[in-house]
């Protein structure tokens, strides 16, 4: 569907998704392209949230859970992947509803994942924990107390902390499931803005029951119902004038 | 006085024989703890002396003192816990880690769950028949490893529950960020159960060093000063039931000293163990 770009970052093909017996997907397909932001919005229950999740495999951690189809990045299979998920999940990044920081300082809570990859000095480090402080736009509330645990920052800044980790690491993908809906208006105000300047650089996937948040920070929009991909198209054109009625009523607030 | 109002007092009525009954078992069982406690404060405070720390248990009639039972209790519980803390701790991770939804695991759990509502003679006969025996003499090394015995379970058990308090939230983030399943038991989910952990370990210490039955035909006991594991080794325990038993006015004076002792060390651990598990990350 939408072929918005020659070739897109992650090409979905009829993505079937089961809980034990309980299908979550139904034959979705999609591709999403590199540096923009495709929002997913839906119902509760609708798949959104569990489509996040297979796109790196962290379903895997739960038996009884498996996927059917196929999902490309860079044209490769991530569901053919076999043994160690590691490489993975390091290129496809993720930041979830609730914060969650490691029960450490705030400084190794962005050093540790760095260090699983690359040996670097100290030095180093202390300028990738920097840059990443500033890409999520927190460095300036912590950065006197980069020894103080990631626990004690307010709900907003543990998210933004979460973002920093994640990006920290460099990854190409950004999932981002509902990462604002925890929090205060002027703490998603800042996620929002963060977003749109993490969207030069990343593949930003980002699930959202704030249709607002949709329409001001997604360049495409996907409708999920009942673990169909309804529809999904460029934002204005999805919000203005949708093509399917059930997309209709959900963003005039018929149902959801 | 209408239906309602009839219902109501009838209800009141029997909240206050509820309320009477719950407060009057309460107080029974404070009661009887009470006593116990003050009798052996009373009776173990006047057999307190610099004597108990620093001389070795004499024969009937002599002065002397519970150095060696003192000295082959922290031995013992010591080389116990050594063994006993990085196997309950690692087989507590493998329970709520490796082995979440793997039948082995719940096999495992099963078995740990007997162990540790096991009766300690059992543990104490089950290691004289494997050590002592092929071994043919008595030992502080087996008394140690009765020990082990019955504080495995519980640190099992406790590492395994601490470990099911970590959020799936914060598992699912370790790994998104690419982090191998190890890094992740050790850097976040450990580091997140630290204290709790630790409690265990400590509420184990405290279950051992009052144990008597694994030590009764392991240790044995040593009326003279030892420092070789190899050989009987005396603990407080045991003495305590050795003197307490004895027609002996002077060593039953011990025993008082003895279980004053063991009971002091166990209520400050319980303590350090309590506050130790209000500590957060």
């Amino acid at each position: 569907m939408n072929p918005q770009t020659p070739s897109p970052k992650i090409d979905v093909e009829r993505l079937s998704f089961y809980y034990g017996q309980a299908q979550a997907l139904k034959d979705v397909s999609i591709r999403i392209p590199d540096r923009q932001v495709t929002s997913l919005i839906g119902p509760s229950g609708c798949g959104k949230s569990t489509f996040l999740r297979v796109l790196n495999r962290i379903c895997d951690l739960y038996p009884g859970h498996h996927a059917t189809g196929r999902i490309a990045i860079d044209g490769v299979n991530i569901l053919d992947l076999k043994g160690d998920l590691t490489p993975l999940r390091a290129r496809v990044g993720m930041v979830f509803q609730k914060p969650t920081p490691f029960p450490t300082s705030i400084y190794d809570n962005i050093a540790f994942p760095v260090r699983l990859r690359r040996r670097i000095s100290r030095y180093e480090m202390d300028d990738v924990v920097e840059k990443a402080l500033r890409g999520a736009a927190l460095w300036n509330e912590v950065k006197d107390k980069l020894k103080r645990s990631g626990l004690s920052l307010s709900g907003g800044q543990q998210q933004r902390l979460c973002i920093a980790r994640a990006i920290a690491i460099e990854p190409e993908i950004l999932l981002l499931d509902e990462p604002a809906s925890a929090l205060d208006p002027i703490s998603t105000a800042q996620i929002d803005e963060l977003i749109w300047e993490l969207r030069e650089h990343y593949c930003i996937v980002i699930v959202t029951h704030n249709l607002q948040q949709a329409a001001r920070i997604g360049d495409s929009t996907a409708f999920m119902y009942l673990g169909e991909l309804v529809e999904y198209g460029p934002t204005d054109a999805t919000f203005s004038n949708p093509r399917e009625k059930r997309t209709q009523d959900y963003i005039t607030g018929r149902f959801g | 006085m209408s239906n309602g109002e009839t219902l109501l007092a009838r209800r009141k009525l029997v909240n206050l024989a509820m309320m009477g009954l719950c407060s009057g078992a309460a107080g029974l069982a404070i009661l009887v703890l009470t006593l116990i406690l003050w009798h052996l404060v009373s009776r173990g405070v006047a057999a307190l002396s610099p004597d108990i720390f620093t001389r070795t248990t004499p024969p009937p009639g002599s002065p002397g003192g519970l150095l060696n039972p003192i000295l082959g209790s922290l031995a013992m519980s010591a080389a116990g816990i050594a063994v006993a803390a990085p196997l309950g701790v690692l087989s507590g991770t493998y329970l709520a880690e490796y082995g979440r939804y793997s039948r082995v695991a719940q096999v495992v759990r099963f078995i740990n769950d007997i162990l540790l509502s096991a009766p300690s003679i059992i543990v104490g006969l089950f290691v004289y028949s494997v050590m002592v025996v092929p071994m043919s003499h008595f030992s502080g090394w087996a008394g140690a490893a009765a020990l082990a015995l019955v504080a495995v379970p519980v640190i099992v058990r406790t590492t395994e529950d601490v470990l099911r308090m970590v959020p799936a939230t914060l598992r699912e983030a370790a790994f998104a960020l690419g982090v191998p399943y190890w890094r992740f038991i050790v850097n976040v989910a450990w580091r997140a159960a630290k204290s709790g952990i630790v409690t265990g370990i400590l509420l184990a210490v405290a279950r051992i060093s009052g144990e008597t039955a694994p030590l009764l035909f392991t240790a044995l006991n040593n009326q003279f000063l030892s420092t070789d594991m190899n050989g009987p080794t005396a603990s407080l325990p045991v003495g305590i039931f050795q003197f307490a038993m004895s027609p002996y006015r002077d060593w039953q004076q011990l025993a008082w000293a003895g279980a004053l002792l063991v009971s002091a060390a166990v209520l400050l651990i319980n303590v350090l163990a309590r506050w130790l598990a209000r500590q957060r990350a």
